[in-house]
């Protein structure tokens, strides 16, 4: 955790609370949450489902309000999605069927009315950095899965967001194509210098992954712990099987489901 | 199969029922007086031939004209009202409603208002059209899988080119089908039109060589005003491929 100590702080989440509901039916989604996340971190939440981890990314993403506390980024108070600073990758890849793979990155570009050869240029740099560069024309309904969550990544990234928010984006696809998405990610993050934070329900993949595991607990949402994951980098795909990984995720277990019996 | 057999085989099978029609009228099978015969047709376009032209294109603007009106407002409206949830509420019945009336009886309304002329069936040809595009769009636009709008919003999208550029397009598929009713219903009302109350057009023609008797010349207006539902099928079947539910639903898997 060196980088947390010396990198400046990217996103914070102060106390934030989210209901829903009125009076008897009022029902607390997220209780007191707070955390924080430094320049250069890979920090994933982890939690059973309903302990309002997606939730808690809607808010961090500007889609939903909070009811009370605030979300800071760089230090700026956010209320409404900012693209510029956000970048954000959900469970489905979400392409438009109707655009290329290089066209669906340049979306965010598009809607902002940027030239066309500054788009292709900055969609080619992202092809690049998620190795889809021979797929550029391609359509989606042409990708396999993990090259459209790819393409979802690159589009995430293409504005050069402060911070990417990841929704259980590996949710959807088969184990193999899981790890194998692990490894891509990691490359990708290291490659683009970015700021990740990563839900999931995986716990195995929120150890592997992280420097740290937010552990969300539910009744209300909030979070139970912050577990520090000391792996050494780069991670390699034997580690899903090490010892220490193991029983780093028996921890996250126990934290959520209760002591061992 | 090739695409020249499937045409060739095609144009047999017309050529075959002509003859077969032709035959049955020289062996006195079928009476000419209800069923005509392909060389009365004939005949009535040698000796009226221009006539029949000035009325086809007369027919044929009005149906441009009252397809285009249908067209351009159906859709405007479906995507005014589709764009927001207590809009479609109230527009939806609305629209459902206006289809199953038979706007027919509001012809002579049309009639009394725009006069004989053409205004009079491009009013009740778009008004038959414009109803089933406007639900269709309506409908195609409040039942996309709202998760793309998300990531629109997500990615800095406003409102308006959430609607333009995701949702209308994501919709695409369905008001292709309601264009493609409500194209049907513009030609059927403005030929439907003629045929009640007019002084021009291919339903005048039929209408007028009817009531005398001139079965060649009725059958020969028939033909012409299938030439233009043919070719309406044509381009909207060109529409479909590019942007029909069976492409949507090629892109859709995997």
């Amino acid at each position: 955790m060196t980088v947390a100590a010396v990198s400046p702080e990217v996103v914070a989440a102060r106390a934030v609370c989210k209901s829903f509901g009125d009076g008897a039916k009022r029902f607390s989604a997220l209780e007191d949450v707070s955390l924080s996340v430094h320049e250069g971190q890979f920090i994933s939440i982890v939690g059973p489902s309903g302990c309002g981890k997606s939730t808690l990314l809607q808010i961090i993403a500007g889609l939903s309000a909070t009811t009370s506390g605030e979300i800071l980024i760089d230090g700026e108070r956010i209320t409404s999605p900012r693209p510029d600073k956000i970048g954000v990758v959900f469970q489905e890849p979400l392409l438009l069927p109707w655009k290329t793979a290089a066209e669906n990155i340049e979306f965010p570009l598009a809607l902002r009315h940027e030239a066309a050869d500054r788009r292709r240029q900055r969609s080619q740099v992202l092809l690049d950095l998620v190795g889809l560069r021979e797929s550029a024309q391609l359509y989606p309904h042409q990708l396999s899965g993990g090259m459209k969550q790819r393409v979802a990544i690159a589009r995430g990234l293409v504005r050069d967001p402060r911070l990417l928010l990841m929704d259980e984006p590996f949710a959807a696809l088969d184990e193999q194509t899981r790890t194998r998405m692990w490894s891509e990610l990691l490359q990708i993050w290291a490659r683009s210098r970015s700021t990740i934070l990563f839900v999931t329900h995986s716990l195995i993949e929120a150890v592997y992954l992280a420097d740290a595991v937010l552990v969300m607990g539910t009744r209300p949402g909030r979070i139970i712990e912050r577990l520090p994951i000391d792996l050494p980098r780069p991670r390699t795909p034997d580690m899903v099987g090490s010892e220490v990984l193991g029983q780093l995720r028996n921890r996250i277990w126990h934290l959520i489901a209760g002591p061992p019996t | 199969m090739t695409r020249a057999m499937v045409w060739s085989r095609r144009l047999a099978i017309a050529l075959a029922v002509i003859a077969l029609w032709e035959a049955a009228y020289r062996l006195g099978v079928l009476n000419p007086l209800i069923f005509g015969a392909p060389s009365l047709v004939a005949e009535a376009a040698i000796k009226d031939g221009p006539a029949f032209l000035a009325a086809f294109r007369f027919t044929a603007t009005e149906i441009v004209v009252a397809t285009a009106i249908a067209w351009s407002c159906g859709i405007a409206f479906g995507v005014l009202a589709g764009a927001g949830a207590a809009r479609s509420l109230v527009a939806a019945p609305i629209f459902s409603a206006a289809i199953a009336v038979p706007l027919v009886v509001f012809y002579p309304v049309a009639i009394a208002w725009l006069g004989i002329g053409a205004a009079s069936k491009i009013a009740y040809g778009s008004a038959a059209g414009f109803f089933p595009i406007a639900l269709a769009t309506l409908l195609g636009i409040r039942s996309i899988d709202q998760r793309y709008a998300v990531m629109a919003r997500a990615v800095g999208a406003s409102r308006a080119q959430i609607l333009t550029q995701v949702e209308v397009r994501l919709a695409l598929p369905a008001i292709v089908s309601g264009l493609r009713i409500g194209t049907s219903l513009a030609i059927i009302s403005v030929v439907q039109g003629e045929m009640l109350t007019s002084t021009d057009g291919l339903g005048f023609l039929i209408s007028y060589h009817r009531a005398l008797f001139n079965v060649g010349y009725v059958y020969f207006g028939i033909v012409l005003v299938i030439v233009i539902a043919a070719a309406s099928n044509l381009a909207l079947s060109a529409l479909e491929r590019r942007f029909g539910r069976a492409r949507m639903l090629e892109q859709a898997t995997h």
